[in-house]
């Protein structure tokens, strides 16, 4: 059942012009750092370098693609996750959902789920299009995936907070704002705290812990890092609309 | 036999307002039950606590023995609740819509004779493919009542389901609820239209202010009260000694409550004794309207 509410949050996203644009947006922006990236590769490899300064075309162009990819899912995100639950709360919608045989365990997951297959679709796609440079060159696997995962965990924690935010207010827009602000302070963190790379504050940085799949590598605390965040914000939303139901 | 609907001792505050003051209520299976009382008695509050929408203050309510919070899947499949306010997913048609909602209760294709059986009896079969935002607003309470039923639950709430409903589509919804009662579903209704609830509801409760003030067969409160109602319009005042009768007021128009039809000349004699004109006369039996005010207007 928590399938049908994943099926029914895709399907209103694909009826709204909204999901259309942010897709056609997001595909037209990666694909063009794509080619940007395939061009200059060609440009700054020929010739110019010593063999062993050379990287491979995966890394140069994966740079540029993921780069920009989180980049700009801090913009889409807010946009699709504001809905969530905070239009259902203005048109009064949640009734038919909290009065069907679901846990609000299961409504929260279907939402969230709902939104995170939406943006897999998008990362699919630019996971495709790096692999696509296999059929004339060598592609390093590896470093896609663990980009791609890095990317996907980014992109589920971005969900889960704007879930959350949404189901703080009935107000789409505000919900949208809120979560922009709060993702973006969570990405520049420690940019602020440059000076102090080891405090507290610098840690909760998702930038952080994002940065090092960029480069590669995986590690358990990063990965970990991430699921707590998901985890902390999707618990605080369940909390947040059983408080709701119990006060009226 | 298990009762359809169970409700103990609910209370339910919201902060410093006592919506429900402790409401005991059972009704059994396969009733027509009528649930009455003005604006803001806390009918509503009762049935959103039946649906698992709030949770009460204290007190334990139940749907075919499923308790609404401990087994709240099985409470929840056994009721279909129609919301007074006209809510409705923009996004979607009538048929995806139903096909949804069933869904959500763990029913599959094999609904979808169902589903358009409830299309057909609503009157919404040529509506079915039209976006919910473009419907009118009787046709969004059709729309609504379908979404209630879609899971074909055994207990059936309406909340006030005819305000907005033309009157076609009145006489049609309560043959298809009669039919689902006759049937063997449990009916459980709102309304302002007393009369409505006379005609179709075998028990009634009367509520005000949070808590239950009536509750019997509409057989036996419609005895309760006087049987008839005289009104009069007369040329001037009514005379003092007929004022303890009185039961409503306008102008020179009179309500008299009687016991008994005998009493109707006695009245008139009393008028043309006091040299007062009758410009208009009307006996009129007493209905539920008459039970409903009586209750009410009691302090
Ligand atoms: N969410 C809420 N928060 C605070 N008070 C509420 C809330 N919902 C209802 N109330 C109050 O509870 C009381 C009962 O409201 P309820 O909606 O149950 O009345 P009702 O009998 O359905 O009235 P109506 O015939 O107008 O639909 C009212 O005084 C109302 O103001
Ligand atoms: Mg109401």
């Amino acid at each position: 059942m928590i399938f049908n509410i994943v099926r029914k949050e895709l399907k209103s996203l694909f009826s709204s012009p909204m999901g259309w644009v942010v897709l056609a947006l997001l595909q037209f922006v990666f694909g063009t750092f794509f080619l940007i990236g395939v061009d200059q590769y060609f440009q700054t490899m020929s010739g110019a370098m010593r063999p062993e300064q050379r990287i491979g075309i995966t890394a140069f162009v994966g740079q540029n693609v993921f780069g920009i990819a989180s980049f700009v899912m801090l913009f889409a995100v807010p946009l699709l996750s504001m809905r969530l639950i905070s239009e259902e709360r203005r048109q009064q919608t949640l009734t038919f959902l909290f009065s069907a045989p679901l846990s609000i365990t299961e409504v929260v997951l279907g939402k969230f789920l709902g939104l995170v297959s939406f943006l897999s679709i998008v990362i699919v796609f630019i996971a495709a299009m790096i692999s696509s440079m296999n059929l004339w060159t060598e592609v390093d696997f590896g470093y896609i995936f663990s980009n791609v995962l890095g990317l996907w965990l980014l992109v589920a924690s971005f969900s889960a907070l704007g879930i959350y935010v949404s189901s703080l207010t009935s107000q789409p827009v505000v919900a949208g704002i809120i979560t922009f602000i709060a993702l973006f302070a969570l990405l520049i963190l420690d940019h602020f705290l440059a000076g102090d790379p080891t405090s507290t504050m610098a840690y909760l940085s998702l930038m952080r812990h994002f940065e090092p799949f960029s480069r590669g590598l995986l590690d358990t605390k990063d990965f970990a890092y991430f699921i707590l965040f998901i985890i902390t914000f999707l618990t605080l939303t369940i909390r947040r609309l059983d408080a709701d139901r119990l006060r009226g | 036999m298990i009762p359809a609907i169970k409700i103990e001792q609910v209370q339910k505050h919201y902060g410093a307002l006592q919506a429900l003051r402790g409401i005991d209520l059972t009704i059994e299976q396969g009733e027509f039950f009528a649930l009455l009382g003005p604006n803001g008695a806390g009918k509503s509050t009762l049935i959103n606590l039946l649906a698992g929408l709030i949770k009460p203050t204290s007190g334990r309510l139940a749907v075919m023995g499923f308790d609404v919070q401990a087994d709240y899947r099985q409470a929840r499949h056994a009721l279909g609740v129609v919301p007074q306010e006209l809510v409705f997913d923009p996004f979607f048609n009538v048929r995806e819509m139903l096909r949804f909602q069933a869904g959500y209760f763990g029913r599959g294709p094999e609904n979808d004779d169902w589903v358009d059986e409830i299309i057909e009896c609503l009157g919404l079969a040529d509506k079915a493919h039209t976006n919910m935002r473009r419907l009118s607003g009787g046709m969004k309470r059709r729309a609504l009542i379908a979404q209630a039923l879609a899971h074909r639950p055994p207990v059936i709430v309406l909340d006030e389901p005819t305000a907005g409903v033309d009157v076609e589509l009145r006489q049609m919804l309560w043959e298809f609820i009669k039919r689902l009662n006759r049937e063997g579903h449990t009916v459980i209704l709102t309304t302002h239209y007393l009369e409505e609830a006379e005609t179709l509801c075998s028990r009634v409760a009367m509520m005000k202010q949070g808590q239950i003030i009536a509750l019997d067969t509409t057989a036996n409160l419609l005895k309760k009260i006087p049987g008839k109602n005289l009104r009069l319009k007369l040329s001037a005042a009514l005379p003092e000694s007929l004022r303890p009768l009185l039961r409503h007021e306008e102008a020179f128009e009179y309500m008299l409550a009687l016991t008994d039809v005998t009493q109707v000349e006695p009245v008139l004699s009393q008028i043309r004794q006091a040299s007062i004109a009758v410009e208009d006369m009307q006996l009129i039996e007493a209905d539920l309207e008459d039970v409903f005010v009586d209750l009410v207007s009691k302090p």
